[in-house]
């Protein structure tokens, strides 16, 4: 499966933030306006497009659900994909 | 004021689009700085249409006016003690103004024409619309609405305008752009 990778935040800096929850509107390219929400409970998701992506999800990185999917690189860098094929 | 601080005065402008095969744009575009923002139509600049407002002059003009700011602020809480974050975005930043205008008015229609022409030029921008009148000022603002109503026991013509200030470039993060890129993984 190929995904259009957009990187959105870095995770090391969301935590230091100690916020629960933040909205962002991003222009993807090729996609448009987004708004997302990025949640922090007892593990950190985004909400885009109806879709909720908890990072790291039952082990799994990247991990994909309906068109989207969230990864974690090394660096902390967390990224949201969108399914191209 | 202009007309010796007689008259409140709306000036519509409207910025001519050019063809980059046109002469005209090389040449202008050759002016460093204010020859790259005129062809791109970042600066407003174009013909200026100026009306003024006055009863006995141009038979329209203004009854009231308001100014108002909105401000969408955000407060993100966290799950430690600290103060939460908050962000603010401006959401709109208006002058309304009621006006008033003679049935026989010649202005009126030409008033009224000017604001058709501007919906054309909404997703482009290229126009502008600046409202003067002592200390109610805004120079290149967009137009938000018009609307106006005829009584038939007067000859009145009520006419309400919003025009609203420019956008401020968004914070970084909140609107920014991102490019893609393709494979399994990032």
């Amino acid at each position: 499966m190929t995904f259009t990778w957009f990187k959105i935040f870095n995770k090391t800096e969301w935590l230091a933030e100690g916020l629960v929850s933040r909205n962002i509107t991003y222009i993807f390219e090729g996609l448009g306006a987004k708004e997302i929400l990025i949640t922090q409970g007892n593990e950190t998701g985004v909400l885009v497009d109806d879709i909720f992506l908890i990072l790291n999800f039952a082990g799994k990185n990247p991990y994909k659900i309906s068109n989207w999917a969230i990864y974690e690189d090394e660096n902390s860098d967390v990224w949201i994909g969108k399914l191209v094929t | 004021m202009l007309l010796d601080g007689i008259a409140p005065v709306l000036i519509f402008s409207f910025i001519p689009t050019l063809d980059a095969r046109d002469p005209l744009f090389n040449a202008i575009a050759g002016i460093p700085v204010i020859g790259e923002d005129l062809v791109t139509g970042v600066l407003p600049l174009g013909i200026p249409i100026p009306l003024y407002l006055d009863e006995r002059l141009t038979g329209i003009y203004v009854d009231n006016e308001s100014k108002n700011i909105d401000i969408e602020t955000v407060i993100d809480t966290r799950y430690d003690t600290k103060r939460p974050v908050t962000i603010q975005r401006a959401l709109n930043s208006s002058v309304t103004i009621n006006l008033f205008a003679r049935k026989d008015s010649i202005l009126l229609s030409a008033f009224l024409a000017l604001h058709d022409l501007v919906i054309p030029r909404l997703v482009s921008k290229t126009y502008a619309m600046s409202y003067i009148n002592g200390p109610t000022v805004i120079l290149n603002g967009l137009l938000q609405s018009l609307s106006h109503s005829v009584d038939m026991n007067t000859d009145l013509i009520r006419i309400a305008l919003q025009i609203q200030k420019q956008d401020q470039r968004p914070a970084v993060g909140q609107y920014g752009s991102l490019s893609g890129t393709v494979g399994a993984t990032p």
